[in-house]
């Protein structure tokens, strides 16, 4: 603002004042007035509060023996527009090789998802998508790795992928020392960065002890891995969920972070890891409806899960089974399954939908009420105990809400935590899905939106699908 | 000097070309700056408010005069028999005259409600802003605010492609 022509200048501190009184889509047109405007908007990071609007807007289903996932969407949001933005189905189909998509992980508004070309990020806000490029051959017969994302766009906009072995790979546990720790005390991780645009080969220094002997048959197999990432860490369950490993991509350090000691073997298959708005926290399920859930204290440096919530669901969720019934709940499940809908719809077709792409912003302003939908508030109504079977679908990252799968009634309700007040969200089984007995959802993904528009493309241009 | 005058406590304020005014702490405590200050003991003396001349400041002790809530040493209103409604519309009358200034003088009081942070000062004094960077293109507010565009024509286009949503 120096050498204002007019003389007439104002310092930065009150033209942030005014920018901050601004709306969102006057404050992005204020980043274009000038340089001076455009490092105090992004600065003092006034248009992020909007740009991630820190709420769920959806919950992203893979469903066993199902080829492709299924979003159910919060009310705000345009019926089956994340999915047609994805467009799981672009890819030609090829006779000879089974078409699918799989959803690894999401972070923060980007998801990670494999399809028979290899794995691709996604942005389903801005439909800005990447592929990455195939991951080094490695010896992983009989051992289980899995991606993991790492990506906080109010840090950087660069976003890192770490292969993280669920149990010690073969050639781990074949080591003609039978006593050698797992994980090794300077760990070789596979990582990618969008910096570089590559993979490479990452030793992580191990703070502490490690999870216990390569050679052990206690280290657990598992197919199953949350991951989270918080305050630039990389929190991943290994093990059988025994495990969480706290991974730092800043400092390329790791440390083993052991379960609640109080938990039965029998409870680690369901073992859930997340983020809520206090933190890391783990939870899990006993007798059906016996709730606990756990917070992850590191304030002495010590690691100790403390105990946050032990709660009996039982009465909540058995008021929920007399009420929702049949009726229509407030969210409503998109599903890719029905491979000929989205298949029409291509990425250009989306971009040209007025619809579809610009109001998105203006809808996002709309947050779910938790003040609406509930049922089972009142406190004072005894119900017939159904003692429902239920599993977790997720933590909400910025309330203290967790997001239950009513299995029964293949519903979706979220409970709050403080107030054991629950909302009814609404089916979460697609019309078409019929698989047996292995019929059921296999992981989920609570959706957070970031619409920051553009990525670093670098030298991952090479791998970006026009 | 802090000294009390009809059971009211009384308040220095400096402006640093010498000027001193002494205002009523509950007038000086509009400003949630000068709260702290007194909150944290910091305001045996006068007080000094660096950057605001005293042009300004007068100007500023005005507005708070206007605004600080009339309540008398019971806690009660000191008029009941204005209505609330009614006492509104004359603020907002009193207000509309009061930032009838140019623009120098209101960058200056909006600089000042920013350090002094004055919640409604600063509303009052930056809406006209806020209104010409809401309702104009962006050529528009350059040439309203005074304000170059330094960006190479290649940078432009990029930081409005970033942005394209808002040109929508």
């Amino acid at each position: 603002m120096e050498g204002d022509p007019m003389g007439v200048a104002l310092p930065e501190d009150a033209l942030a004042e005014i920018l901050r009184r601004l709306l969102p889509r006057s404050l992005a047109t204020s980043r274009c007035v000038c340089k001076a405007w455009r490092s105090i908007v992004d600065g003092r990071r006034l248009l992020l509060p909007e740009l991630l609007p820190h709420s769920v807007r959806g919950i992203f289903l893979e469903y066993n023996e199902a080829s492709y996932p299924g979003f159910l969407s919060h009310p705000s949001m345009v019926p089956d527009d994340i999915l047609g933005k994805l467009n799981f189905h672009r890819l030609p189909p090829d006779p000879y090789q089974w078409t699918y998509t799989h959803i690894e992980g999401h972070c923060n508004g980007l998801l990670l998802y494999r399809d028979r070309l290899g794995l691709q990020v996604a942005n389903p806000a801005t439909q800005w998508r990447a592929r990455l490029p195939p991951p080094p051959e490695r010896k992983r017969e009989g051992g289980i790795v899995r991606p993991h994302l790492a990506f906080d766009p109010t840090e950087s906009l660069h976003y890192e992928i770490l292969l993280v072995p669920q149990t010690p790979l073969p050639e781990e546990r074949g080591q003609p020392e039978p006593s050698k720790e797992w994980p090794a005390s300077t760990w070789v991780l596979c990582l990618f960065s969008s910096r570089t645009g590559q993979w490479e080969q990452r030793a992580f220094l191990r703070e502490g002890e490690a999870a216990g002997m390569a050679s052990d048959e206690v280290l657990h197999w598992t197919s199953n891995s949350c991951s989270t990432y918080w305050h630039g860490m990389l929190f991943v369950q290994c093990n059988g969920g025994f495990t969480v490993m706290r991974i730092s991509l800043s400092n390329n350090k790791y440390r083993v972070i052991k379960m609640p000691t109080d938990i039965e073997e029998s409870d680690y298959d369901e073992l859930h890891l997340g983020r809520s708005r206090e933190g890391l926290c783990c939870a899990t399920f006993r007798d059906r409806t016996n709730l606990r859930v756990w917070i992850l204290d590191d304030s002495c440096g010590t690691m100790e899960w403390a105990l946050k919530h032990h709660i009996d669901l039982d009465q909540s969720l058995s008021r929920v089974m007399w009420h929702c019934g049949e009726k229509e709940g407030p969210w409503s499940l998109q599903d890719a399954m029905n491979v000929e809908h989205y298949g029409q719809q291509d990425l250009n077709d989306v971009n040209m939908d007025e619809d579809h792409s610009n109001n998105s912003f203006v809808k996002s302003e709309v947050e779910w009420d938790s003040d609406n939908d509930n049922i089972g508030d009142n406190e004072s109504e005894v119900v017939e105990s159904y003692l429902p079977y239920v599993s977790f679908l997720g933590f909400h990252p910025y309330k203290e809400v967790i997001f239950l799968d009513l299995l029964s009634l293949r519903r979706a309700v979220a409970y709050h935590l403080n107030t054991s007040i629950v909302q009814d969200l609404g089916n979460i089984w697609p019309n078409d899905y019929h698989a047996g007995h292995a019929g059921d959802i296999k992981k989920s993904f609570l959706y957070t939106p970031c619409l920051i528009a553009d990525f670093p493309e670098n030298k991952l241009k090479a791998h970006v699908e026009g | 000097m802090a000294t009390r005058e009809a059971g009211k406590k009384m308040i220095m304020l400096k402006s640093p070309d010498g000027m001193e005014f002494e205002v009523e702490e509950a007038v000086a405590m509009e400003s949630q700056t000068i709260r702290k200050m007194i909150e944290d003991d910091c305001a045996d003396t006068a007080i000094l408010i660096p950057n605001i001349n005293s042009k300004i400041l007068s100007r500023v002790i005005e507005y708070c005069n206007k605004h600080v809530p009339t309540t008398g040493a019971t806690g009660a209103a000191a008029s009941d028999t204005v209505a609330p409604a009614a006492l509104a519309e004359d603020l907002k009358i009193w207000d509309a005259e009061f930032i009838k200034v140019n623009r120098a003088t209101r960058f200056d009081l909006i600089q000042a409600a920013s350090y002094l942070n004055i919640k409604g000062l600063l509303d009052l004094t930056s809406q006209t802003t806020i209104d010409t960077i809401s309702d104009n293109s962006l050529e528009e507010i350059r040439s309203f605010l005074s304000t170059k565009n330094d960006y190479l024509p290649e940078e432009e286009q990029t930081i409005r492609r970033e942005n394209q949503w808002a040109f929508q």
